[in-house]
């Protein structure tokens, strides 16, 4: 149960961080493949830092000692770190539901007011989750949340590299071409 | 410091001859030292590391970070709607305008276009009839170019043309602008409106960003968390400090022309004016006035025109 919220939230928040990674860099109009694409993206990318995170904490479970408590103590950890997710996600998933109203005014006030502080605060949000789930806990919970923490905080630069080309691309072909008359 | 002499990057590593046509050669030590002087200390840095040959500026890195940090305004004119802010005053005014006048085709022109996202955006959604022209303006032919290229690329029924504002020989029916006059001096507001007038434009909607006080605030978190590139995260952060502010605006526009009724439209100052960010100083022809009043519905109560 933990541990699949865990990966719920780690899966949202990495598809929005492809969305991140694509926005403002598609000058077109019809953008919604584009974004589509960009938020599974991000999930790939998402995928392969709960893989990483999987890996680190299974590897670190089977050589303990005492298997089942070890794996009590992650799930112990996965707790606490709940703990500061939830609020956080449930402020978003608010903000997104919000901003479903097509309102100009209302979806201008959330996106300086909400969706702004929140994306800038999103980094310090992740560590203090890993830093709650490691107080108090053994080494390998420590260093499992420490890695958790990394792999999330890397999903987005690693799928912005790909929007930076895909952004090069584009403006190589805009300048190249002429405006008629 | 008076804060309206701050300059934007953007406004400095873009030089044009007097006529406005062609870019001239802009030396980067010029620029660094004119911010510096300013006391705009990171702006001054930001320059100071584009690249330069000879002590010019690079013009195709220039026209690179121009196109990256328009995108990124376009990004902001997403999350805002500002199409849709802008169609809510253009339709019916478009209407009015065809009810009275047999004049067409109806030419909407939008000033500074930039990469000309209104201008597609009505063109793709619009809906606007097929007797308007949509045509965007703007001084650097880089982004004109791009500008195009985008339109080009989704099929667009609308034109891109490289001039200045002030000396425009586009005929204009309808002018539009977003985040644009506060690029102009206080000053030189006045002659942007005469031309208007001189050029027999029936209705303009300059939309700018609003001095409110949540302005600099709102627009350093918008920037700081949607923008990456230093450029666009200085000068959207300066624009929402040099915005021009609705008594300038307006007695500007009633100092330059003597045949519009002049005003604001935009919702009453709320709690929180965050909601009322970008709005625009209006100018229409008298006899347009009540067919646009009608147009607009309840929503006529926020044009207060004099
Ligand atoms: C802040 S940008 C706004 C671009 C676009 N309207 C938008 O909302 O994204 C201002 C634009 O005005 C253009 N501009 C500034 N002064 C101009 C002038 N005198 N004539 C034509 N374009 C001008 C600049 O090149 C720039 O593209």
């Amino acid at each position: 149960m933990i541990a699949a919220a865990l990966v719920a939230l780690a899966l949202a928040d990495a598809g929005l961080s492809g969305f991140r990674a694509a926005a403002g860099r598609n000058p077109l109009i019809y953008k919604a493949a584009y974004y589509k694409g960009a938020v599974l993206r991000g999930m790939g990318a998402g995928f392969g830092a709960l893989v990483t995170i999987g890996l680190v904490t299974g590897a670190m479970i089977f050589v303990s000692s005492d298997a089942p408590a070890q794996y009590e103590m992650f799930v112990d950890g996965g707790r606490r770190m709940l703990g500061i997710y939830i609020p956080f996600a449930t402020l978003v998933a608010a903000a997104f539901a919000l901003y479903m109203i097509k309102s100009v005014e209302l979806r201008s006030l959330l996106s300086t007011g909400i969706f702004g502080p929140v994306t800038l605060i999103r980094p310090i949000v992740i560590l203090a989750g890993a830093a709650a789930a490691g107080t108090g806990s053994g080494l390998e919970v420590k260093l499992g949340a420490a890695v958790a923490a990394a792999a999330m905080l890397a999903v987005e630069p690693v799928v912005d590299r790909h929007y930076v080309n895909w952004m090069a691309r584009a403006g190589r072909i805009a300048h190249r071409t002429r405006a008629p008359g | 410091m008076n804060k309206g002499s701050r300059r934007e990057i953007s406004d400095l590593i873009v030089q044009h001859d007097p006529l406005g046509q062609a870019r001239v050669p802009v030396e980067r030590a010029a620029v660094v030292a004119e911010l510096a002087e300013l006391g705009q200390v990171r702006a001054a840095r930001i320059v100071s590391r584009m690249p330069a040959t000879g002590g010019i500026l690079d013009e195709e890195y220039v026209n690179g970070v121009l196109f990256r940090s328009h995108a990124e305004l376009q990004r902001l004119s997403e999350e805002f709607l500002q199409p849709q802010r802008v169609l809510a005053l253009l339709r019916p005014t478009v209407a009015a305008y065809r009810a009275h006048a047999t004049r067409t085709p109806i030419r909407v022109v939008d000033f500074g276009c930039g990469l000309g996202y209104l201008i597609r955006w009505l063109a793709a959604k619009g809906d606007l009839g097929p007797d308007v022209e949509l045509i965007g303006v703007d001084f650097n032919d880089s982004l004109v170019n791009a500008a195009s290229a985008a339109a080009k690329a989704e099929s667009l029924k609308c034109r891109f043309v490289t001039g200045d504002v002030f000396a425009l020989d586009e005929p204009a029916t309808i002018v539009t602008s977003v985040g644009v006059l506060h690029h102009f001096a206080a000053q030189s507001l006045e002659s942007l409106f005469r031309a208007h007038e001189t050029a027999g434009v029936a209705a303009f909607m300059h939309y700018d960003i609003a001095p409110t006080w949540p302005a600099p605030l709102g627009a350093w978190l918008f920037h700081a968390a949607r923008m990456r590139e230093p450029l666009a995260r200085q000068d959207g952060v300066l624009s929402a400090v040099r915005a021009h502010d609705d008594e300038t605006l307006t007695s500007a526009a009633r100092a330059g022309t003597s045949s519009y009724r002049i005003g604001v439209f935009g919702t009453p100052f709320a709690l929180f004016p965050v909601t009322r960010i970008i709005r625009p100083v209006v100018g229409i022809r008298p006899e347009l006035v009540d067919q646009l009043r009608r147009g607009l519905g309840r929503m006529h109560r926020h044009l207060n025109l004099e």
